[in-house]
């Protein structure tokens, strides 16, 4: 009998090799173009301070929330509210600091609020079958609303009053402080980068939550009629990005010292989501990497890096990042038609 | 090329019901969307064909068995009355390949291991760890048992034909000791030669002991594998047709309601 599914055996030419390059690792082909050109306008661009900088920019900003992304976006959704999660948690947390003077009962504050406001997000989409860009957009609107009344145009700053105290160091050097190692100086944002993404990277490809994320991302009813509950996986997608939200604050906040109502965390869903597109994640679902998001935040970072070094306008680099989304969904969608 | 013809009732025609005393499913007067006052049962062993055409409430039936879909009346399953969603049906041991495998089934962005190990993954993993020797064994232990044919495991299951993807969602459940397995639709768009090995496959499951409903609406589909058949019509069962009497014409006359039109312009 002719057997049609068994293809010649691993053909390994040339041209298997570039479709998966561009394909399924095209990450790594434009990390690697990324890097060419951000060293040659910035010859400086390999000296440790610069590289671990990059990190510390990341983490303090959208790095954690872009692992989170890519969960949602694995999923089949979009949250749109990261940004204004970030100000909202941002400023109450500082309050929070301010009255307790602890740095950890702030951290238990951000994580919980984050976790809150996610869940929150995962119930309206999930329970109530609303369009998760609809419904995160609501959140976004209101999150900023809220906090733009309590900080009344005015910057929630960590109090200087107290800056003699030992908390007042304590918690500059959550974003600030580092370790050295053989030599190197690992900020602690690094530090705490490189294991978020390990953590996440493991999820996604080790356990049961994992697995139903990328099921659901694939097909809802068919990860349904194979026992998923998917109801529960959209909830625990943005909660946890909620958590992500919440954890970014605490750095955040630790970075700046002060955040202003109106702007803290604005823009954050746009870079979040262009570094996960940069990352090879399939905008409609089901596929995508932690790898691939993780060289696409930091492929990002060198993007606006070079841009800074090659003294374009900073009001120009948001339009930067519209572009860059614009072109990674655009090869997306072009792979899509020539399969 | 071989065509359906020359299996024809070969190796099917002389079998005899494999069914066993014990019941494992059993349907009471059962309603919902679609369908009215159903009752059937099916022992151990035993394969039972239910056929209709469209909107005879033959898709709604199916989707009720599984937990899909809400059902009133009485199902039950090892003699215990069951309510619920689908995981509630996953955990009393009934399973379903569902119609639509592109759409229903298959996982189309995962791979054929994770497609596979879904079922596993579902119902009687402990914890929350996936542990990627576990997955491998057990497609070895499928891909031997079905006769997966696939180049490497790890491709997107969309790699795989029609059949063999229908075969890694059998072996998706029984990865998971269910012995109620539902097929709804099973053999829709696949080649012949495969449609044969799934029918096979249908006995060899009788025969260990699974009780198997088969959801089909083709005729030489149910004539080689079912013990008997409940004709639909307008959601409701018109008929019951044991493995005699079965015919093409008889299928016909009942799943179009001849009987029941008859006797209204009578």
């Amino acid at each position: 009998m002719p057997d049609k599914t068994l293809r010649s055996p691993r053909e390994l030419n040339a041209k298997t090799i570039l479709k998966r390059l561009f394909g399924e690792y095209s990450y790594v082909v434009s990390f690697i173009l990324i890097i060419t050109i951000a060293v040659i306008v910035n010859p400086n661009f390999f000296r440790w301070r610069n590289f671990s900088n990059m990190f510390t920019q990341s983490a303090s900003t959208t790095g954690f929330i872009a692992l989170g992304m890519t969960m949602v976006i694995c999923a089949g959704q979009i949250d749109i509210s990261v940004g204004a999660q970030v100000a909202i948690i941002s400023g109450f947390g500082i309050e929070v600091l301010n009255t307790t003077q602890n740095i950890w009962i702030m951290l238990a504050f951000c994580l919980a609020l984050g976790f809150v406001i996610g869940s929150f997000n995962g119930v309206l989409v999930a329970k109530g079958r609303m369009p998760a860009m609809i419904a995160t957009l609501a959140v976004q609107t209101s999150c900023r609303a809220i906090i733009n009344h309590f900080g009344q145009g005015g910057p929630f700053s960590v109090a200087s009053g107290i800056s003699t105290q030992p908390h007042y160091e304590t918690f500059r050097r959550v974003a600030n402080g580092s370790v050295r190692i053989f030599g190197y100086n690992l900020p602690y944002p690094m530090i705490m980068f490189i294991a978020a993404a390990l953590l996440f990277g493991l999820i996604m490809q080790r356990t049961r939550l994992g697995k139903h994320i990328y099921a659901v991302g694939s097909s809802e009813i068919a990860a349904k009629m194979a026992g998923v509950n998917v109801d529960r996986t959209k909830i625990a997608v943005f909660a946890i990005t909620g958590l992500l939200c919440g954890f970014t604050s605490w750095v955040y906040s630790s970075k700046l010292m002060a955040v202003a109502a109106a702007n803290a965390g604005s823009g954050f869903e746009m870079d979040a989501i262009a570094a996960v597109a940069i990352g090879g994640t399939a905008m409609s679902g089901g596929r995508g990497k932690i790898i691939g998001t993780f060289l696409g935040v930091l492929m990002f970072k060198m993007i606006s890096n070079t841009l800074v070094a090659a003294q374009v306008p900073t009001f120009l680099t948001g339009a930067i990042s519209g572009a860059i989304i614009i072109i990674a969904v655009l090869l997306q969608s072009m792979r899509g038609r020539t399969k | 090329m071989m065509t359906g013809k020359q299996y024809e009732d070969e190796a099917f025609a002389s079998r005899v019901s494999q069914a066993r005393e014990k019941v494992a499913m059993q349907a009471e007067g059962l309603s919902g969307a679609g369908f009215n006052d159903i009752s059937f049962t099916l022992r151990e062993g035993e394969i039972l064909a239910i056929t209709g055409l469209q909107g005879s409430g033959r898709d709604q039936l199916a989707d009720a068995l599984f937990g899909v879909i809400p059902h009133s009346g009485t199902l039950l399953v090892g003699g215990q009355p069951i309510r619920g969603g689908i995981a509630r049906f996953l955990k009393r041991g009934v399973a379903m390949v569902p119609r639509n495998r592109k759409e229903r089934g298959i996982l189309k962005d995962l791979s054929i291991y994770d497609n596979l190990s879904m079922g596993f993954i579902n119902t009687l993993q402990k914890g929350f760890i996936v542990r990627p020797p576990h997955e491998k064994a057990r497609y070895s232990r499928q891909k031997q048992a079905l006769d997966i044919r696939a180049d490497n495991p790890k491709n997107p299951v969309s790699s795989l034909s029609g059949g063999n993807q229908q075969k890694v969602i059998l072996g998706r459940w029984l990865e998971t000791k269910a012995n109620v397995l539902i097929f709804d639709n099973p053999t829709q768009g696949i080649d012949v030669g495969t449609k044969f090995e799934i029918y096979t496959l249908l006995l060899r499951l009788a025969r260990e002991g699974h009780a198997i409903l088969v959801f089909s609406s083709e005729f030489p589909e149910i004539r080689k594998v079912a013990d008997s058949c409940i004709v639909m019509y307008k959601g409701e069962v018109n008929k019951v047709l044991s493995r005699e009497d079965l015919s093409e014409d008889l299928l016909m006359y009942y799943s179009t309601g001849s009987n029941v039109e008859e006797k209204l312009h009578a």
